[in-house]
């Protein structure tokens, strides 16, 4: 008896099927915002976002910084600037979002990180209908591309592009000034134990070479490798430079002192750099990126 | 040699049980007869010092045995267990030369003439073949023989053997009791666990019957291994028979 | 019969020595073999000094401790349990120093207390063990060894956790912990200190180790006092790892394969096993951690999964020779 009426049940079941196929496919005739997002998907809403969902601390201070940061609905631990964003209700870590919080926030858009948030989570949201856009910046031009796509997908074009024009400004400004100046080869220190540094690849060692320095470690095929203490001696670089866990001095740097036939030690060319200005891709890194150059002016003037 | 004085056993599942005031000579060789659970074992084992009694005191050579360093008391009385551990692959005969733990000072190492001890321990055991390979390898009796060897080896005055002929074939059955006997006949007392009467007859000088319910009786084995006893402890008819002056018993059954 | 045994050992010595020199040697940068000769004579130039005295030296000598220290431990775990598979970990030390450690680098303070966070949790551990497992009188060597298991899963379930909720730069550190790493090791002083001293102490407990090996009754029989030597084992145990895991966190599997592949080479007495087990434990540490320096030179592994991939087929043939 069961089978007989499943085999009426199946006609209609591929109807249905391949309405929801068609619905799909067909292009959103009213489409406010079509747009392209950093993965190449094209993404579109039938109206500007106004319930967003930041899925990382440096999401939400770009949607600050060209003034969407009131469309924040929720946001994910450690969304801490600017002091504003601290109010944002928490919808779980970037690497574990609490998904029924996320979705009892009712939001039209989701800004995900697309190598920071788990996968598996992200196409269960998908699959509930929610739109995902996707950012991964990590270049200079990606940050200023990232505040402009922010901008329209908000609706606030004006506004977006006056930050991403101040930053893009401001680092013709920086390059201007020191990218001629003599090279200065740069350790960049992101971490202690283990000892970890940056590739070429990095968005700091972007802001170094903008700053006129060479970061010895460019080569290196990791984004973030662990390396030893060994080449660091032997590449013998001019300045030491890192960030430190909070804005303590750092005793990292202090750890160095001890090894006297570097260059830096002897020049005492070791610098501190606040890791809050530089952790982020956001408006924020054209700071960090001041105070690189002028630390890397510093060594130059020793 | 040893004496109990008002001993009780600690087995905690049995309140009520005989007081034991039992001496043990030199040139007397004790077999322990009872059912199983009857605590045979852990007569053994109090006897030895390793478990503490519920009340009372076994003297060794007139001593408290607790008076004794446990360094002391093995080089006065040896024991063999009903299973041996090997989890780790020692050989045969530096198995064997643990029996000379007790003789040693922490930094001594076993002299020649130890090895010497050892190696006869295991020829009289007929294991000199074996002495290089593994415990691992051994069978059963094999192993029961490679534990009285080490019991041999310790050399004590007095001998604990709970069931020695545990796996063994007759022939090897044969050979332990009848080392046993001697090491007696020379003056030093064993005391056994047995479950086999008609080798405890041949074999012992004296009898401890140990009832389940907590009774104990003992004396010389002609008193002590008297049908209705035997069949009480047993709690099974029993059937004898003479063979060469030897009283031998065997337990009846309606089959066959 | 232990002496005929003590040429094998010079031999492994001789080899811990040449390990110890090619730790030296080889490094994410290269020297020559004059450069070292020169540096040991107090010659050479200054990079080499540092390179090879500062940093590679230590290094070196605190890898072959904590390997020894390791090795020791395990064999001394595998004798208390009568189990030939325990490790130094298996009563839920390393657990314990783990959990304690990620706190301290949560708290984000410096290298010297998250070492020592971790030699008090190695020891909180022990003594929680220890306490659940004798606390009611009788203790077996099972009721030991599942107490210290179900410990160990404890503490594996809040070291999840911690991982689970850390923030993402704070993860590597983390993570090279657990796998243990060398590169920040302090000075090897008191691992050797202990490394010394533990070994001359337990080489005259070596025939009573025999002993006890063959089951606790079996070795009261024989005249060893059980007990105390048991609590000896235990507490030597803990102190030994507790020093390992302090100096380059939970290193797996040199506690467990060492003391076996000694067996194999020196037999079963503990008194060649131990000093043995010291040597080659140390001498598969350094040459772990000189592999874990250069196969992706500059870039660095932690030296926990050299150990591991040397570790585990090693293991495993191990286990599968000795079932044929």
């Amino acid at each position: 008896m069961h089978q007989s009426r499943f085999w009426v049940v199946l006609p209609l079941l591929a109807l249905q099927l391949a309405l929801a196929a068609s619905a799909l496919a067909a292009p959103l005739k009213t489409a406010a915002v079509e747009i392209t997002d950093d993965t190449g998907q094209v993404l579109q809403l039938a109206k500007t976002a106004q319930r967003m969902i930041s899925l990382s601390p440096h999401i939400t201070e770009n949607l600050f910084a060209i003034g969407a940061g009131n469309l924040i609905v929720g946001a994910v631990e450690y969304s801490d600037y600017p002091e504003a964003a601290k109010q944002i209700p928490l919808i779980g870590g970037y690497n574990q979002l609490d998904i029924e919080g996320l979705v009892a926030l009712e939001p039209d858009l989701i800004i995900a990180w697309h190598s920071g948030n788990p996968v598996a989570q992200l196409e269960r949201l998908a699959g509930l209908g929610i739109p995902i856009y996707y950012t991964e910046p990590r270049s200079f031009a990606a940050v200023s591309h990232e505040l402009r796509q922010l901008g329209r997908l908000t609706g606030k074009e004006a506004q977006a592009e006056a930050a991403a024009l101040a930053f893009e400004e401001g680092a013709e400004q920086l390059k201007a000034e020191y990218a001629q100046q003599r090279p200065v080869r740069v350790f960049y220190q992101v971490w202690e134990q283990p000892l970890m540094t940056l590739n070429g690849e990095h968005l700091i060692s972007e802001g170094l070479s903008l700053c006129g320095g060479v970061n010895i470690f460019a080569d290196l095929n990791q984004l973030v490798p662990v390396i030893s203490r060994e080449v660091v001696l032997a590449q013998n670089p001019e300045v030491i430079m890192g960030g430190g866990m909070g804005e303590a001095t750092p005793a990292w740097l202090e750890s160095w002192k001890k090894y006297r036939s570097l260059q830096a030690v002897q020049e005492k060319k070791l610098y501190f750099i606040p890791p809050s200005l530089v952790q982020r891709p956001t408006p924020r890194f054209l700071q960090g990126t001041k105070i690189i150059c002028d630390k890397l002016q510093a060594a130059r003037n020793f | 040699m040893m004496q109990t004085d008002d001993l009780i056993m600690h087995i905690p599942s049995r309140p009520k049980m005989d007081a034991l005031n039992w001496q043990i000579e030199a040139g007397q060789s004790w077999g322990i007869l009872g059912p199983n659970g009857a605590g045979k074992t852990t007569l053994l084992l109090t006897l030895a010092g390793l478990k503490a009694p519920r009340s009372g005191q076994v003297l060794l050579a007139k001593q408290p045995i607790t008076s004794y360093t446990m360094q002391q008391r093995a080089q006065q009385l040896g024991l063999v267990f009903q299973q041996q551990q090997d989890d780790f692959p020692a050989t045969v005969l530096a198995t064997a030369l643990m029996g000379r733990h007790p003789y040693l000072r922490s930094w001594q190492t076993e002299s020649q003439a130890d090895i010497d001890l050892a190696k006869q321990a295991l020829a009289q055991m007929e294991l000199t073949e074996l002495e290089n390979r593994s415990i691992q390898t051994l069978s059963g009796g094999e192993r029961q023989r490679l534990a009285l060897a080490v019991l041999l080896t310790q050399n004590p005055a007095l001998l604990l053997l709970d069931e020695p002929t545990n796996h063994l074939d007759l022939h090897h059955q044969m050979a332990v009791l009848e080392i046993i006997h001697q090491q007696v006949q020379a003056g030093k007392s064993a005391v056994m666990a047995l479950h086999d009467i008609n080798l405890a007859a041949r074999f012992c000088s004296h009898i401890l019957l140990l009832y389940p319910d907590g009774q104990a009786c003992w004396g010389e084995k002609t008193i002590m291994l008297q049908l209705p006893a035997l069949e009480k402890l047993y709690r099974q008819r029993l059937i004898t028979t003479q063979i060469a002056g030897q009283t031998l018993f065997f337990p009846y059954s309606s089959i066959g | 019969m232990v002496l005929n045994l003590l040429p094998r050992l010079m031999l492994l010595a001789c080899i811990a020595l040449l390990v110890m020199l090619l730790g030296l040697l080889l490094g994410s940068v290269n020297l020559p073999l004059e450069s070292i000769t020169a540096v040991l004579t107090g010659q050479g130039s200054p990079l080499h000094k540092t390179l090879i005295l500062d940093l590679r030296l230590p290094r070196v000598l605190a890898a072959f401790a904590t390997g020894g220290l390791l090795a020791i431990a395990g064999a001394l775990m595998q004798v208390l349990l009568r189990n030939p598979l325990a490790d130094p970990y298996v009563l839920g030390l390393s657990g314990g120093a783990a959990v304690a450690a990620l706190l301290a680098m949560l708290a984000g303070v410096g290298v010297f207390w998250v070492s020592s966070a971790a030699f008090g949790g190695a020891l909180f551990s022990t003594f929680l063990v220890f306490g659940l497992a004798y606390g009611s009188g009788q203790a077996s060597a099972t009721r030991l060894l599942l107490t210290g298991v179900v410990v160990a899963s404890g503490w594996g379930a809040l070291i999840s956790f911690l991982l689970a909720t850390s923030q993402a730069h704070q993860l590597p550190g983390m993570l090279y912990w657990l796998m243990g790493d060398l590169s920040h090791a302090p000075s090897p002083v008191i691992p050797w200190l202990v490394l010394v001293v533990v070994l001359l102490l337990l080489i005259p407990l070596g025939r009573t180790l025999n002993v006890l090996a063959r089951g606790a009754l079996q070795a009261a029989a024989l005249g060893v006092s059980v007990k105390k030597v048991e609590l000896m084992i235990f507490g030597l145990a803990a102190l030994l790892t507790a020093i390992a895991v302090t100096v380059a966190g939970s290193i797996g599997f040199v506690g467990l394969i060492v003391p076996h592949l000694m067996r194999m080479v020196f037999g079963y007495d503990q008194r060649i096993l131990l000093p043995a087990s010291a040597l080659a434990g140390g001498s598969l540490l350094v040459l772990a951690d000189t592999l874990a320096r250069i196969v992706i030179a500059p870039q660095q592994l932690p030296v926990g999964v050299i150990t591991a991939l040397l570790g585990v087929p090693v293991f495993l043939l191990l286990l599968y020779r000795n079932n044929r």
